[in-house]
This record gives structure tokens, C-alpha cells and sequence, in this order.
């Protein structure tokens, strides 16, 4: 009876506390889109994620250059940070021997662990007067972005795809040696494509982290609302654009429209949190 | 192990959804006032405003032991509506009231004049420009710094964010209602001077109360941003600095006013090279 009764009160405990993110998350939901959703009734889906003009003071709001720039720091950023983590995982996982591994591997949650604006410091401080020098001014840039953002998902990328690598049954490497194959050719031809769905997963989580990084976003992207001609010059992501001008928007549709951004935000990184789930559960997209 | 492991994450549990369930527990101090009161006055709002309004709040609570002003760097449009909504005791804001907001009855009490100064690294050899060359800079329709008399490198125009007061009374002065074409957004006064300081190509524009030697303020058609110049109405550029109420200020807010128009604040602010009121 007391024993059954613990029970009883642990698990109705244990319910409450997953309940706790389900109604967070409610909440947030319900109220960006209370907000933005009036905003983009009026100015219209269309003419708000297409619209090329971001001028709040005079009440036009499209995001189509922060859209067009959060797409592009996000490639362009998983472009730097996949081949590098993969291999970094395939390494961990398959070739590194104990005692390096030891090192690594912490080395690696703490790069995860170090807060953004940190990352975003030593991005003003080093990279952005880096590429000013060499590759010409602003030095505030989509490139600066790419690179900072790509050493922020390298974490996440490598722990996922390592995971993956290891959970490729051991019997497929040791029949591929029976065959004769080589080391390299086993990671190459077995290995990689067993893994194939959860260092995908790694991936699409990677580049989650990318698109909703604000604070190293706006301290090395240089925060214009407009289209780049080139990696050098500057562009404003979503998050950066909410983050940007919430101060000055305590109310009316500018505010609006920030939760508006909230809203496509959300939206994006849904989709990607879907397919990263899937994909780690193996299935077909 | 497991089991500690288990019975720890439990705890941790426990206690997170106790917190949520209970929601905020009775711990709200509010010190029954004995000896004199602890009075608290909230001043936020400009970050142009703020730059002098610290040095004024803490002059003033030397004088006044009791009396703890707060000083918060937020922005002149979040300074206005935040004495508006009552977040703020006294707003401040580094342009005029517009749109609805005069409609709103804040109390209104001019502290000063502001010049807002051109700025530029300390190693760029332009000292003077002419208003229109200024604007054309900051319409995107001058590109270079050759252009102006200086070397052959591009210009990087940085600019205020969104709803900025110094942006607000920059663009209202200097190029009206056309949208700037930027290089750079740098959040803050703070944002604009070092993002100048470290850019030898760079051009900005800030509160004459924050000039250091990072930077150097350029000339405007001959005249460089002094209180003198804009008291004798040769340097264009300048605004006014203010404090809100909501409504007419209370006997605390009034104490903090009087100072800062009176001679000892009109002195500092004086002093930090802006234009006395009284």
C-alpha cells in the first residue's frame, strides 16, 4: 500500500514535469502567432515573405532579404562545418585511439558549452579585422557569419554523427574485413552509409542551431536588411532582426511584424526538427 | 549507479515542478520602512541621454544617500513609451515627441541641446565636410572617401538601428524622409563609436557627450559640434535631450529634475559639452 502509493505520487510527478514544456511551449506558441498573425493578414503572406523593403518607421515589412540571408549564412556555414564534422566523427569514432579520444571528446562538449556571445566577441575582435584587411572592407560580413556560426554547430554535428557511427552494428565492419577491405574502404563503403540517416539528422540539427543563433549573428553580420552581391558584404538574419529592434518596438504593428518574424522563424525550425526526427528514426523523408 | 543517477535526476524534477506548481513562493521582502526610506527612481530610455544622465544620477544620489536612481540604456522610442506605461519614472529621449505620443500628456522638460557629431577614425585625413556631402554619404550617393578629399577607399556608413532617437534626429536634419543606405546597423551610441574606432574607413554619427580620442568629429560646412556653435546656430545637427513623466511628476521625480536643471546640473552637463538651458 505506501509502496504502491509512492509509486502513484513519482509518476504523476514525473507527468507534471513533462507537462511543464508542453504548456511553455503552448504558450509561446499561442501568443507569437496572437500577434504576428494580424500583422500578416494585413500586409498579406505574400507581400511579407517576399516583399524586398524592411522600413518599420514607414510601416512597410517584408523579410525577404532576412529570409534570403538567414538561407544563406545557413549554407554557407554548414558548407564550412559538414565536412569538417564528419570527418572529426568518423575520426572520434573509428580511428582515434582511447587516449585521444579522451582529450577530444571533452574539448568538443565544451566548444558546445561556451556561451555565443563569446563566440561573437572574438569574431569582432579577430575575424571581422581578419577579413576587413585582407579581403576588403566592411569585414562585417556574411563570410564572418558563416565561419563563426559554422565553429558554433561543429559540436552538435560531430556528437549526433559519432553516435551514429557507433551504432552501426559491428558485424557489418567485420564482415566487410572478412571481404578484405581495408580500413579507409570499410568507413568509405560500410561504415558511412549505415550511418548515412543520423549524420544526417546531425546535420539538420546543426544547421537549427544556425539559423536560430542571434547574439554572434549580430555582432559579425553587420545587420542590413538587403540581398548581398557577395560573401563579403553584410546581411541581417530573423532572429538578429527581432533582437534588433525590439527595444524601439514596444507596441503597434512594428511589433507586430517582429512577432511576424517570430512566427516564419518558428515555422523553419519546426520543419527542420521534423525531418532531423525522422531521419534519426530512419526513415524516408 | 544507475540508481543514483535516477533518484538524483528525480530530485531535480521534484524540485523544478514544486517551483512551477507553486508558483512564486512567499518570499516577496519588502522591508517594513524603519529609518529613512530607500527611495527608488527608475530613469531609462536614450542611449545618448543615458551617457550623461549616469554621471547626473550619480552626482545626485551623493547628495541624496537615500534615494537610489536607476539609470537603464534602452533607446529613446522604449524611453517614451516606458514613462508612458509606467516602466520608467522619468523617460528619456534624445529627439522630439511625434506621431501619437504628444497626444499621451508625458510631462515634457527639455535638459539640454545635443550636437550629434559626424564621426570618423582618428586616422582618416577628411576634416570637413559640407551638409550636402554628408547626406549624399549617407544616401549612398557618395561611395569613396576620394570623392570628399580623402583616400582612395570605399566609405562604410554605419548607422543607428531602427527607432534610435540619434537616428531619428539625424535622418530628420540631414536627409529628411529618404532611407539611408547603410554599410552597417551597431546597436547604441557605444556600437557606433567602436564600430568607427575600429574601421579606418568608417563614418558614423553620435552624441557629442561621447566623443573620445577613438574617434574624431568631423567638421560640418567649416563649423565643428560644440554647444557654442549650436547656441549661435551655426552647427545644424543638434536636438534636444528630455526627460518624461507620466503625467506631472511626482515630489521624488521633481527632485531629480530640479537638479538637473538647476546650476549644478546645467554645470555638468555644461561641462560634458552640452548646451545649458537655463
Amino acid at each position: 500500500m505506501p509502496r504502491s502509493y509512492r509509486e502513484w505520487v513519482i509518476e504523476r510527478l514525473l507527468i507534471a514535469a513533462a507537462m511543464v514544456s508542453v504548456v511553455i511551449i503552448a504558450f509561446i506558441i499561442i501568443t507569437i502567432f496572437r500577434t504576428g498573425l494580424p500583422l500578416i493578414a494585413e500586409v498579406g503572406l505574400f507581400d511579407f515573405l517576399f516583399g524586398m523593403h524592411w522600413r518599420p518607421g514607414h510601416e512597410i515589412f517584408g523579410i525577404f532579404p532576412m529570409m534570403i540571408g538567414t538561407l544563406l549564412v545557413t549554407l554557407l556555414s554548414m558548407l564550412i562545418s559538414v565536412p569538417l564534422g564528419v570527418l572529426a566523427a568518423m575520426f572520434l569514432a573509428e580511428v582515434a585511439p582511447d587516449v585521444i579520444r579522451n582529450i577530444l571528446r571533452p574539448v568538443i562538449e565544451l566548444l558546445a558549452g561556451i556561451p555565443s556571445v563569446v563566440y561573437g566577441f572574438v569574431g569582432v575582435i579577430v575575424l571581422v579585422p581578419f577579413i576587413r584587411t585582407y579581403f576588403g572592407p566592411p569585414g562585417f560580413s556574411l563570410l564572418a557569419g558563416s565561419i563563426v556560426l559554422a565553429i558554433m554547430a561543429l559540436p552538435i554535428i560531430i556528437t549526433i554523427s559519432e553516435d551514429a557511427i557507433h551504432a552501426v552494428p559491428k558485424s557489418y565492419k567485420e564482415a566487410s574485413f572478412a571481404l578484405g577491405a581495408t580500413h579507409w574502404q570499410t568507413i568509405k563503403n560500410v561504415i558511412l552509409p549505415a550511418a548515412r540517416s543520423g549524420i544526417l539528422a546531425g546535420v539538420v540539427l546543426g544547421s537549427g542551431r544556425a539559423i536560430g543563433e542571434t547574439m554572434a549573428a549580430i555582432m559579425v553580420l553587420g545587420n542590413i536588411p538587403a540581398i548581398p552581391d557577395s560573401v563579403l558584404d553584410p546581411i541581417r538574419t530573423l532572429t538578429a532582426n527581432v533582437a534588433l529592434e525590439m527595444g524601439y518596438a514596444p507596441h503597434g504593428p512594428h511589433r507586430q511584424a517582429l512577432f511576424a518574424t517570430g512566427i516564419v522563424l518558428f515555422v523553419a525550425i519546426s520543419i527542420l526538427v521534423v525531418i532531423s526526427n525522422r531521419l534519426r528514426r530512419g526513415q524516408q523523408l | 549507479m544507475k540508481k543514483g543517477v535516477l533518484s538524483s535526476l528525480l530530485v531535480v524534477l521534484l524540485l523544478a515542478t514544486s517551483v512551477v506548481a507553486i508558483g512564486c513562493p512567499p518570499e516577496e521582502e519588502d522591508p517594513p520602512a524603519e529609518d529613512p526610506v530607500e527611495e527608488r527612481l527608475v530613469v531609462g530610455g536614450s542611449s545618448s541621454v543615458y551617457v550623461v544622465a549616469v554621471l547626473l544620477a550619480e552626482r545626485f544620489m551623493e547628495k541624496h544617500p537615500h534615494i537610489v536612481v536607476e539609470t537603464h540604456s534602452v533607446g529613446s522610442t522604449a524611453g517614451v513609451v516606458g514613462a508612458h506605461e509606467g516602466t520608467f519614472d522619468i523617460g528619456m529621449s534624445s529627439r522630439w515627441l511625434k506621431g501619437d505620443e504628444p497626444g499621451w500628456g508625458l510631462g515634457e522638460f527639455v535638459i539640454c541641446h545635443d550636437a550629434i557629431a559626424a564621426i570618423v577614425h582618428p586616422d582618416n585625413p577628411v576634416e570637413n565636410l559640407t551638409m550636402e556631402e554628408v547626406r549624399k554619404i549617407f544616401l549612398g550617393e557618395i561611395t569613396n572617401w576620394n570623392e570628399v578629399g580623402g583616400k582612395d577607399v570605399p566609405i562604410t556608413v554605419i548607422i543607428r538601428e531602427e527607432g534610435s532617437g540619434t537616428r531619428g534626429a539625424f535622418e530628420d536634419i540631414v536627409h529628411e524622409d529618404i532611407e539611408p543606405v547603410p554599410t552597417l546597423i551597431k546597436i547604441g551610441t557605444g556600437g557606433v563609436r567602436a564600430g568607427v574606432a575600429g574601421d579606418p574607413s568608417a563614418i558614423g554619427y553620435i552624441t557629442i557627450a561621447a566623443l573620445d580620442e577613438t574617434v574624431r568629429a568631423l567638421k560640418v560646412d567649416g563649423v565643428a559640434p560644440t554647444a557654442a556653435a549650436v547656441l549661435a546656430g551655426d552647427y545644424g545637427i543638434a536636438r534636444p535631450f528630455l526627460f518624461l513623466t507620466y503625467g506631472e511628476p511626482d515630489p521624488l521625480e521633481r527632485k531629480f529634475i530640479d537638479f538637473v536643471l538647476g546650476p549644478e546640473g546645467q554645470d555638468m552637463l555644461a561641462d560634458e559639452g552640452m548646451v545649458r538651458v537655463d
